[in-house]
């Protein structure tokens, strides 16, 4: 018998993605089109834009997954699809498409959470990688440590109070005046900066919290700009970077320590960051953990994780209903626990 | 409203729906699934598709059209877009006189456009219904003074929208307006059947996927940051 192939499907904000994963493991193809260049114009993601950009798409980027894996429908042993959290008007297009898709072929229709998916990434890319293993998920919507106990069993061990990361990355941006996206143009400013330069604070939030908290360094980025209007930007960018990268790498090293856990996973677009990806690497093998940070394609947005996450569903037969809804606000709970 | 009808050569064989506001995406996979197993029938048995494209919810329309565009590429099939104003209408032929579907779009507007049917045309034909407006959206107080103006027509309203703006356009147009009977008041879909098969016949319309859009009526709402 021939591998399981996957169809994923993710809407969740901006980006448009289909993909085919065989068994888990191989990417025979992953498509994202991208709306960053529709979006830039407003200056960030507009929800009714994007989901207007999904339902025109969908079917061109299924149609582009499936021939870049050289497959045909009648090759797929399952559709997965990012159910939430995330945009309401944008993940309903692909729920849609999915559980049609699913229903017109009789298989089974797998029904994936974004976090899931994005620490997912990580089998993805290291085969060898099994569970227990912390995942730092960080990106524009989310800012989480979860424990991942075996494949399907999670454990949120902190989260973000206020912005995710990426959140923050993307306001700060906007106080240098940056264009969208603001994650990666602050990185580049960054990257000719000195991340000592000015000392922004880390909000810790306690001894034992793996809590995170980013809206009141925002503010001191705010505050500092309306101070100091000769501050070199690319050092402002610098610090703030080294600021929210210790923060998460330090938090994550920690959780790691509770849970007795001895392999860290990054994952989400806010993993696609060079400063936070070489902080946690250092620091890992300083503590002596394990690291794995997937490649920058595969922690921003797309449907190879997303199909990934649905291969685990299909091995522990957690089939979607005819019914499956989308949901904005879906928290990550284990599989087995939800209602 | 959701509802799933398969029809052969305009004979409804077989529609089932729900009137309802919300839980569309709950609701339509399950009500497709009632029509074609009640009928011992796939979806692999389906020809052509065809999906009602608005104007009305953006939320309900993205699950209908979604829905729809993956089933024709599924099957390699074509799919149809039907305004679903056209397929209200749809539902008066052979009415004399102006027909008027009326969708509720927000809190003091509404979807409507004007239609008349040709007499003398066979039923569900394609030539048999005449649009004579945009799709607009318009303050439903509106209607009425598009209409005062034309002082021979008798409209009938079709629609929830009529139903729900009845007094407005009663008191506006006194009796020369007539509202459709209850059964004609929700878009079906054995009517969006019937209207992209006639569309399909006359070849109007790209049936490629991407090509096949809600019509919203307006463009997106959008918050500069």
């Amino acid at each position: 018998m021939g591998p399981v192939y996957i169809l994923g499907i993710e809407t969740s904000c901006d980006e448009t993605a289909a993909a085919v994963v065989g068994d888990g493991k191989t990417v025979a193809s992953n498509v994202v089109a991208s709306q960053i260049n529709i979006h830039r114009q407003y200056g960030g993601v507009v929800p009714e834009v994007a989901s207007r950009q999904h339902l025109e798409k969908i079917t061109d980027v299924v149609e582009a997954a499936l021939t870049g894996a050289g497959l045909s429908f009648a090759d797929l042993g399952g559709i997965a699809v990012t159910a939430g959290p995330g945009l309401i008007g944008a993940l309903l297009v692909g729920v849609a498409a999915a559980k049609a898709y699913a229903y017109a072929l009789q298989i089974p229709l797998l029904a994936v959470h974004h976090l899931e998916a994005h620490l997912c990434a990580n089998f993805l890319s290291y085969h060898e990688l099994e569970p227990p293993l912390i995942t730092l998920i960080a990106s524009g919507g989310h800012t989480s440590l979860v424990l991942v106990r075996e494949h399907l069993v999670y454990e949120t061990l902190g989260a973000t109070r206020d912005d995710a990361a990426g959140e923050a990355f993307d306001k700060v941006a906007r106080l240098l005046g940056l264009p969208y996206p603001g994650g990666p143009n602050l990185e580049a400013l960054a990257s000719g900066g000195d991340p000592r330069a000015i000392a922004f604070p880390r909000a810790w939030l306690g001894e034992k919290s793996l809590d995170f908290s980013f809206s009141g360094l925002k503010t001191a980025v705010q505050n500092y700009l309306k101070r100091n209007n000769t501050a070199r930007p690319e050092d402002v960018a610098a610090s703030f970077q080294a600021a929210v990268a210790e923060v998460l790498v330090e938090k994550a090293l920690a959780a790691a320590r509770v849970a007795g856990v001895g392999q860290i996973a990054l994952a989400g677009g806010v993993a696609a960051n060079s400063a936070i990806r070489s902080l946690l690497l250092s620091r890992a093998e300083e503590k002596g953990l394990t690291c794995f940070i997937p490649p920058k394609g595969l922690c921003t947005d797309n449907a190879a994780m997303v199909a990934c996450a649905g291969y685990y569903y299909y091995l522990a037969r957690r089939f979607a209903p005819l019914e499956q809804e989308a949901f904005a606000n879906y928290p990550l709970v284990s599989p087995a626990d939800r209602p | 409203m959701v509802s799933a009808a398969v029809v052969e050569d305009r004979r409804i064989l077989g529609e089932a729906g729900l009137n309802i506001r919300q839980g569309h995406m709950e609701h339509l996979l399950p009500v497709v699934d009632q029509v074609l197993s009640g009928l011992g029938m796939a979806l692999q048995d389906i020809d052509v598709f065809a999906v009602s494209v608005g104007p009305g919810s953006f939320t309900s329309l993205r699950v209908g059209i979604a829905t729809a565009k993956a089933f024709a590429h599924t099957l390699r099939k074509p799919l149809i877009g039907v305004p679903t104003l056209d397929a209200l209408a749809e539902g008066l032929h052979g009415t004399p006189g102006l027909i008027c579907p009326v969708l509720t779009a927000r809190a003091q507007e509404v979807y409507a456009s004007f239609y008349v049917s040709v007499p003398g045309a066979p039923v569900w034909a394609p030539e048999g219904m005449k649009r004579l407006s945009g799709y607009l959206a318009v303050d439903p107080r509106r209607i009425a003074d598009r209409l005062q103006n034309d002082l021979r027509a008798r409209v009938t309203f079709t629609g929830e929208g009529a139903l729900a703006w009845w007094d407005v356009l009663r008191e506006a147009l006194g009796d020369r307006a007539a509202l459709a009977e209850p059964a004609q008041l929700w878009p079906r879909a054995a009517l969006v059947a019937t209207v992209g098969q006639n569309a399909l016949e006359q070849r109007q319309g790209d049936t490629r996927l991407p090509a096949i859009r809600a019509l919203y009526v307006k463009p997106p709402a959008i918050r500069c940051k």
